[in-house]
């Protein structure tokens, strides 16, 4: 799909461009996006030994605009902007009037749009062409293989799934004649199990969220999310402590990374709030001898990754780079604007993380401690990305002791302090890819990286 | 000033005027075979930031949604491309689709209920003052809360005037107590964002064509300090921005707490008698036994409550009691409702409270369509979704506990050692497992009876968690504040949900300040 021959377009940029010439004086600048998206959603319920049934079957099909308009006014001059979300049904003109209009109520101090890119856009793989060519045939195939599996299994109840099939479009185009499209494919799979025979109080809820169906393997993520259910057992509350070890997945780090990562973000500084610069220690506290250090890389061009792009919000190229080496902040992430706003040289890196691999199995890191909670799933976990602390309780866990296994944990709460938990962890030297595409209430996000951490510093347990 | 009800958007009759010729094509000469209706819903919203970095945005999101269910299984097209060309030619294509894939069907179908058969006395006055005389199914019927003035002539202009206004005011504050207290540091910012909202449903089956505009109108403010350190305060509901006036504690809470958080104590992890707010009161609520109460967890086999109705099991004392109540316009002194609030649901049900606990003992679920069919339960007025690009769910509306007989003074007079939480920091529930976890923004500190001024951050300097077994939480109530209102609805705050992580849907929360005899606090 084309959008730049999308048949609103040059009406949009005739409104645009009559309003703007109308207001010379004021009138900077304007970008227009355009955005299809389709999605076919399946929600199931399931019982023992029977198809996995379908209740719910959706289509969707979105087609949207928007306008930005940025304009220059007052004495001394301010700059203006405002985002619009476009009636394709009402009067295109008297909709730019408005924006325009919008924007003079704003006085942020100039800055100086992109009149070219940073090098040419280069072209990256962020869709699935078994999606892209059939959503419903992929979708489709997709479920039969989910009940495939679920329709077989004697040992756990699926109580309930949802899949999505998604593919987007979007394009840009700005007055100073900077354009770009991408596309973007998503899965996503939630199931719900529990040990049969029933009833019970203990449910495993999963969720598996990929960009192709190379990589959502989702027999293979049926099958771990079964042995996770069939290994849960009774469970007791916690021990309050605040010197335990704790064993984090991937999906758990990388939620870490990501709020420890917003505070790279030059925008902070400019904004006041708690940030991180070159040369800052992420860590609050001593470096424990035996710790791994954080190494962390920003990429933009992996395949078919959440956070894959030709461009950036402001129409750069986006730009890879080491971000923090040994625990130490190696840049901030400076784009066009506010790079202009501190005087600093814009950089437009960003992209998904790279974390580099630790050197031990899990069972190694379980068995390097006297004591050690796994949390399986937490049940909310919260993270601050203004003080980087974070905390929920827990929702499954299971207590090791000298890497053996003890019990099933359940209840209580754990907490802690991202940049003292830095000061004493160990990642696993086995890597996971994880992916998450804006729609629920977390940032988008992707990571390479390691499945499990060991967290030995700045944890606190309240249960029992 | 005299309120006034919102008429029906003069900009959306041509596309509801179409709606009943869409359902025709969904479904004439298979009434018998299926059951189809038709969603049309529009969010207008203005909104501006007052900031070191300031914005305005205008935003509109229209969509249809044509659901058939056939056979228990529903089927949804839904949509953003809303001319009436391309309406028919989805209407045709769905329909075409379904007799193809249901040319002969055995079962009847669901048959939806008409006007006569609704049971008006169960109806809340707001909605009986606004139908019609002579109702049939064609009959448009619209409802909307009252408000002063019209909420489609407000600004944009007076929103950034408030906004920057108020915040203006607002650093003025904060730097007085900066210059008082020579251990506080000046705050990075303050920002107040003020947005209002018009959301217009209809609704349009083969027996109800009905609408709804719901006006929204909220001030957000949050002071931030150097150190990360945030409060805020969130003012609003259903109306019009005369009720967006923050309150002189909320202008406190923004400009004082930052810098006093900046300066608290952690908290010593361990189990606390606890006075919970309004606002974290209604997290409890919610959390407790409002997600376990829903249809569809029910109806998946992932809710405990299901067993425990069936064998009326006791789950909470005396003074556990929980109301969903769709259809609140007014609460404790406020004469308004929160976002939570709506005539009828996604499904055209026409809302009515629901005590879905009730003296510690569980009532049968909140329900959608599907979920009442599927379990044979009473149907409620519960079904909703994010937006018409989503599915629909089985949601909560309004959740709040039921008051008691105590002034909040009294509760604080009954501990002897303890904390107040008043600002509620997320939630989460399991409700298959029964535990919940509700957070706070911190802690303030009880002593023989009195406030002692100290406030308390989590064990690790987050926010604080309290989070303990439902049953265990619920037979811990000591005592609970009462209500000025007529029809004993306490202060219900402005609020969110996703299930589980997602499908994000306004939901009320609220109930009176309640005295947890010992609740784990970290």
């Amino acid at each position: 799909m084309n959008l730049s021959n999308d048949l609103m377009l040059p009406k949009l940029r005739a409104a645009l461009e009559k309003i703007k010439s109308q207001n010379s004086d004021q009138f900077y600048a304007w970008k227009i996006t355009i955005q299809h998206y389709q999605s076919l959603q399946t929600l199931m319920v399931g019982s023992p030994g029977l198809d996995f049934e379908k209740y719910q079957n959706r289509e969707v099909l979105d087609h949207s605009y928007q306008i930005d308009i940025y304009s220059r006014h007052s004495s001394p001059q301010v700059m203006g902007n405002s985002h619009f979300s476009i009636d394709p049904l009402g009067d295109l003109e008297a909709q730019v009037k408005k924006t325009f209009s919008n924007s003079l109520l704003v006085g942020n101090q100039p800055w100086d749009l992109p009149k070219k890119t940073n090098g040419t856009y280069e072209k990256v793989l962020t869709i699935d062409p078994m999606i892209a060519e059939s959503l419903s045939f992929a979708h489709n195939k997709m479920h039969e293989e989910i009940n495939g599996k679920v329709k077989t299994l004697t040992k756990v109840n699926v109580n309930s799934g949802e899949l999505f099939t998604n593919l987007s479009t979007s394009y840009f185009e700005t007055s100073f004649g900077l354009n770009g499209q991408k596309e973007n494919s998503d899965i996503y799979l939630e199931i719900a199990l529990e040990k049969l025979p029933l009833p019970n109080t203990q449910e495993v809820l999963k969720y598996k969220k990929a960009l192709s169906i190379e990589d959502a393997k989702l027999s293979k993520f049926i099958d771990e999310s079964v042995e996770e259910t069939l290994s849960i057992s009774d469970a007791e509350i916690p021990k309050t402590s605040d010197k335990i070890a704790i064993l984090i997945d991937g999906e758990s780090i990388s939620s870490l990374l990501v709020n420890t990562l917003a505070q790279l973000n030059a925008q902070r500084e400019h904004e006041k709030s708690s940030f991180m610069s070159k040369g800052d220690s992420l860590l609050t506290g001593e470096k424990n001898k035996d710790s791994d250090k954080l190494n962390v890389t920003l990429d933009p061009s992996l395949p078919v990754m959440a956070l894959t792009t030709s461009f950036t919000a402001e129409g750069m190229k986006p730009v890879k780079a080491q971000v923090i080496k040994d625990d130490v902040i190696t840049t901030q992430l400076i784009g066009n604007r506010i790079g202009q706003y501190l005087k600093k040289e814009p950089n437009f890196i960003e992209g998904n993380m790279v974390v580099t691999l630790g050197s031990k199995s899990k069972e190694d890191l379980l068995s390097s401690v006297d004591e050690c909670i796994e949390i399986t799933s937490f049940s909310s976990l919260l993270i601050n990305p203004n003080t980087l602390t974070w905390s929920s309780e827990i929702k499954l866990g299971k207590l090791y002791k000298n890497g053996k296994f003890q019990h099933i944990l359940k209840g209580g709460v754990v907490s802690g302090n991202i940049k003292e938990n830095f000061t004493n962890f160990n990642f696993s030297h086995d890597e996971i890819k994880i992916n998450e595409v804006s729609g629920g209430f977390g940032p988008s996000k992707g990571y390479v990286g390691p499945n499990n951490m060991l967290i030995k510093a700045g944890v606190k347990v309240v249960g029992e | 000033m005299k309120l006034s009800r919102t008429s029906f958007p003069s900009h959306l009759k041509e596309l509801r005027s179409l709606m009943p010729e869409l359902l025709g094509i969904l479904e004439n000469e298979r009434t018998n075979n299926w059951y189809s209706f038709i969603w049309l819903e529009e969010s207008k919203s203005i909104s501006c930031m007052a900031a070191i970095t300031e914005s305005t945005s205008e935003m509109l999101d229209r969509g249809m949604v044509f659901r058939v269910l056939v056979d228990g299984e529903n089927f949804e097209k839904s949509t953003n491309v809303l001319d009436r060309q391309s309406l028919i030619a989805l209407a045709r294509e769905f329909r075409i689709e379904l007799d193809k894939k249901f040319p002969t069907l055995k079962s009847s179908s669901y048959q939806p209920v008409g006007w006569s058969s609704e049971d008006k006395a169960t109806l809340g006055k707001d909605i009986l003052d606004q139908l019609p005389n002579n109702l049939e199914a064609s009959t448009e019927v619209h409802f909307s809360p009252l408000s002063e003035g019209n909420p489609y002539e407000t600004d944009i202009t007076t929103l950034k005037t408030r906004a920057t206004s108020l915040r203006l005011e607002l650093l003025a504050k904060s730097k007085k107590y900066v210059e008082t207290t020579p251990a506080f540091q000046e705050l990075g910012d303050i920002r107040s964002a003020m947005k209002q909202m018009l959301v217009t449903n209809v609704f349009v089956d083969r027996a109800k064509n009905i609408s709804q505009t719901l006006p929204i109108s909220l001030s957000y403010s949050v002071g931030i300090s150097k150190t990360g350190q945030t409060a805020a305060a969130l003012t609003g509901g259903l109306g019009g921005l005369e009720i967006t006036i923050p309150s002189e504690d909320e202008k406190v809470e923004v400009t004082l707490r930052p810098l006093q958080l900046t300066q608290a104590k952690r908290l010593t992890p361990g189990r606390y008698k606890i006075i919970s707010g309004p606002d974290v009161t209604g997290v409890i609520a919610h959390e407790a036994f409002g997600h376990t109460q829903e249809g569809d967890t029910w109806m998946k086999g992932r809710s405990i409550a299901r067993d425990l109705h069936s064998k009326k099991t006791k789950v909470g004392n005396d003074q556990a009691s929980i109301v969903n109540h769709p259809n609140m316009f007014s609460m404790e002194d406020i004469n308004h409702g929160t976002n939570g609030s709506y005539f009828f649901d996604h499904e055209g049900q026409l809302g009515r409270p629901q005590t879905i606990l009730d003296k510690g003992f569980l009532s049968t679920p909140m329900t959608d369509l599907t979920a009442s069919l599927r379990l044979d339960v009473p149907r409620t007025a519960n079904g909703k979704r994010e937006s018409w690009r989503r599915p629909l769910m089985t949601r909560q509306t309004n959740t709040y506990f039921t008051p008691g007989d105590k002034t909040l003074k009294e509760l604080i007079g009954m501990v002897k050692d303890g904390y107040l939480a008043r600002w509620a920091s997320g939630g989460m529930e399991d409700p298959k497992g029964g535990s919940l976890t509700a957070g706070t923004s911190y802690l303030e500190e009880i002593k023989d009876g009195k406030l002692t001024g100290e406030i308390y951050l989590g064990p690790s300097g987050g926010h604080v968690e309290l989070s303990d077994p439902v049953f265990t939480l619920l037979d811990r109530i000591v005592a609970k504040s009462k209500s000025v209102h007529k029809d004993n609805v306490p202060e219900t705050t402005f609020g969110g949900c996703g299930k589980y992580h997602k499908e994000g849907v306004p939901a009320g929360c609220g109930g009176p300040f309640i005295l947890w005899d010992s609740i784990n606090c970290g």
